[in-house]
């Protein structure tokens, strides 16, 4: 099960950077939320950039799913940015009334780190 | 079923007769100088032999409607064409006014049926030209355009409904994905009224860009629409607005941290 997981976490100076590949279903959804957990309390990072750049489809519970671990994380004590939003995504998000008002966004991963304070030097 | 297929010999004999009648009394009734192409008379008199000549004629109706098309196509005016099918009324009812009622009656309903399907060309014609024009005006006003390194403005003119707010919303963000510009500037300068509606189409609009990394400031709102919207209740609280465009572009300037100066020597 975890091999076929479309997610994978790394940590880059102190920073996660979750990148959510291809379709996400529910019960995927579900179990990053609780990896994610798992791994910003035991890495005690201060912030995670979440790339959706290669998520093509959203439902209103994947859009929930994201609000929900974003206010996760912020209560261990991360900054949570999501980035690459892609602009279908976009779209439907807020045609579904989820505007993730909460939620910090950058145009890629690099600014996202950006925000964070961590600059990847060409 | 005799009747029909007298009445079509009667058409085939009367044929060379009848075409140069009608093409006369046609030009006629136009009034004009050069005489029309006797082609266009002549696939329509035919059209009519095959009709009449079978008994299922609403299924033989195909010359018809190509007939109607082409006519539509060729720039003739729906005027021109129903006086066309009008004087065609004329020389048979002349021609087979000894005959029988029921030949005339036949070729009398056969010709309404020609009038409404040329009368359905010119206006399935007509709406396939608005269509194609809607979907240009979609294109042609919904620009985005590139004003900086990291800048889009969408500049929108005339009203935002529901399709073309849809459209102003793909083409922003499709050019800000494309240009990765993290700030967006819109400008409604153009939009004459701003409702309920048209505000919750700038709404969504801007917490889409928001979710795909951009920031949008909203510009060009008229002092009258400004008082319009906050007696709707609408006040965009969370958007960053300006006075107009070069006002939204300074301000997306300091957000960036760049400073524009003059060059020094500069005439103007």
């Amino acid at each position: 099960m975890i091999e076929s997981s479309p997610i994978s976490i790394v940590e880059i100076g102190g920073t996660l950077v979750a990148t959510v590949g291809g379709s996400l279903d529910d019960a995927a959804a579900l179990r990053f939320q609780s990896d994610l957990a798992e791994r910003v309390a035991g890495t005690q990072a201060g912030g995670v950039v979440i790339d959706l750049s290669a998520v093509e489809i959203v439902d209103s519970f994947i859009g929930r799913v994201l609000a929900d671990l974003s206010a996760v994380a912020r209560l261990l004590g991360a900054r949570v940015i999501v980035a690459g939003i892609q602009p279908a995504v976009a779209i439907t998000l807020v045609e579904l009334g989820l505007t993730l008002s909460g939620i910090e966004t950058a145009l890629d991963t690099e600014q996202g780190l950006a925000r964070l304070g961590i600059r990847i030097d060409g | 079923m005799n009747e029909i297929r007298s009445l079509t010999e009667t058409l085939r004999a009367e044929r060379d007769d009848a075409l140069s009648a009608w093409v006369r009394l046609f030009s006629d009734e136009m009034g004009r100088e050069d005489s029309p192409d006797p082609e266009d008379f002549e696939v329509l008199y035919d059209a009519l032999i095959t009709v009449v000549g079978t008994e299922r004629w609403e299924e033989q109706l195909a010359a018809i409607e190509a007939f109607a098309r082409a006519r539509v196509a060729q720039g003739f005016s729906p005027d021109e064409t129903a006086r066309m099918v009008g004087t065609l009324r004329t020389v048979l009812f002349e021609r087979l006014g000894g005959g029988e009622v029921g030949d005339l009656l036949a070729i009398s309903r056969l010709l309404d049926r020609v009038l409404r399907i040329l009368f359905e060309a010119y206006v399935v014609a007509r709406d396939e030209l608005i269509a194609r024009q809607r979907e240009d005006l979609l294109e042609v006003s919904t620009p985005t355009m590139q004003l900086w390194d990291g800048i889009v403005a969408l500049p929108i003119v005339g009203t935002l409904d529901s399709r073309r707010a849809i459209a102003v919303m793909e083409s922003l963000l499709n050019k800000i994905s494309e240009t990765g510009s993290g700030i967006a500037i819109i400008d409604v300068t153009g939009v004459p009224v701003v409702d309920t509606l048209v505000a919750q189409h700038l709404i969504k609009t801007i917490a889409a860009a928001r979710l795909t990394g951009a920031r949008c400031i909203l510009c060009g709102i008229r002092p009258q629409i400004a008082q319009t919207m906050v007696e709707l209740g609408i006040e965009l609280r969370d958007i960053s607005t300006a006075a107009n465009l070069a006002a939204a572009f300074s301000m997306a300037l300091d957000l960036r941290g760049e400073i524009v100066t003059a060059h020094e020597g500069s005439t103007s």
